[in-house]
């Protein structure tokens, strides 16, 4: 049946996998709060490639990505050879910034790892100048996978 | 009630191309605060932390950063702590910039202690939460 409220086929996300690598984990043998915060950086990238999503080629040198704050929960170890889904939504949306929300799982049980949450800009690193979102970036990227942050199951 | 402080330099590659210091960075300069600090004030308890079966976690951990730096500026870690309770307390630590002694990064982190031999959280050991008191900030 239709209908006009929330769905959860609805919600789309970004999803990055990975695999705790040797170089993770410390001697607990779970990976450290410090990977999280690598792991959240290298799927924001994979979302985001922005020079392709809709810079001025005259800016495209000189942007650069600034995330101001950042947030981790630590829910769950992740062990070394654990496979890990990062599911990336987008919430926030302003014309000059919006935050990314990151939900870490083990791929084999579902078990929630971690949450994260990071506020992002882009600034011309030679002006110093926060640099509007691209409609392109905006549109297509972000807008796919928005959420309204109020009304997720975890709070981030 | 005291601080902690203890020194970093910027290397080349802990900055981007703005002077912004790497997130990854940021949290290895607070997981060596934390570990300097319990080393300097609680030696018992770091140098036990393999063989102890209460284990220490950060489970939540905010880094906001303010401001750019240069490469080779030294940089002051300055760690307290505040909202001590029974099984965990918060740590906060701020990065300022030596030369000017502008706050650059304000980061806070929860621990919390959990028995690795029963797997449930347990009371913040007495030589740790001493260490808590003795740095404990309102903020």
């Amino acid at each position: 049946m239709e209908t006009e409220g929330f769905a959860a086929n609805r919600q789309k996300e970004f999803i990055y996998n990975l695999v705790v690598s040797q170089g993770d984990i410390t001697p607990y043998g779970s990976a450290s709060f410090i990977n999280y915060i690598r792991w959240y950086g290298i799927a924001r990238d994979a979302l985001l490639q922005w020079r392709n999503v809709g810079f001025d080629d005259s800016l495209k040198t000189v942007i650069e990505t600034r995330v101001l704050y950042c947030n981790i929960q630590y829910k769950r170890e992740a062990m070394l050879q654990d496979e890990i889904i990062i599911k990336v939504n987008a919430s926030n949306i302003k014309s000059d910034s919006f935050d990314l929300l990151f939900t870490l799982i083990r791929r084999d049980n579902a078990l929630l790892v971690s949450l994260g949450k990071q506020s992002i800009s882009f600034r011309n690193i030679k002006t110093s100048k926060l640099v509007k979102l691209p409609e392109k970036l905006a549109k297509d990227t972000l807008k796919i996978i928005e959420v309204d942050e109020e009304s997720m199951l975890f709070s981030y | 009630m005291g601080e902690f402080r203890t020194n970093f330099r910027v290397y080349f590659e802990d900055l981007s191309p703005a002077g912004i210091v790497h997130l990854e960075k940021i949290a290895e300069w607070i997981s060596m605060t934390r570990e300097e600090a319990l080393k300097a004030a609680c030696n018992t308890y770091y140098m036990s932390i393999m063989e102890n079966p209460v284990k220490m976690f950060t489970t939540n951990l905010s880094i906001n950063i303010i401001d750019s730096v240069q490469w080779t500026d030294n940089i002051t870690a300055i760690l307290s702590t505040s909202n001590i309770k029974k099984i965990s307390f918060e740590i906060n630590v701020d990065f300022n910039n030596y030369k000017n002694n502008q706050n650059i990064i304000r980061s806070k982190l929860k621990v919390v202690f959990v028995d690795w031999n029963t797997k449930k959280f347990t009371p913040v050991p007495e030589e740790v939460k001493d260490v808590a008191l003795r740095y404990l900030k309102k903020r």
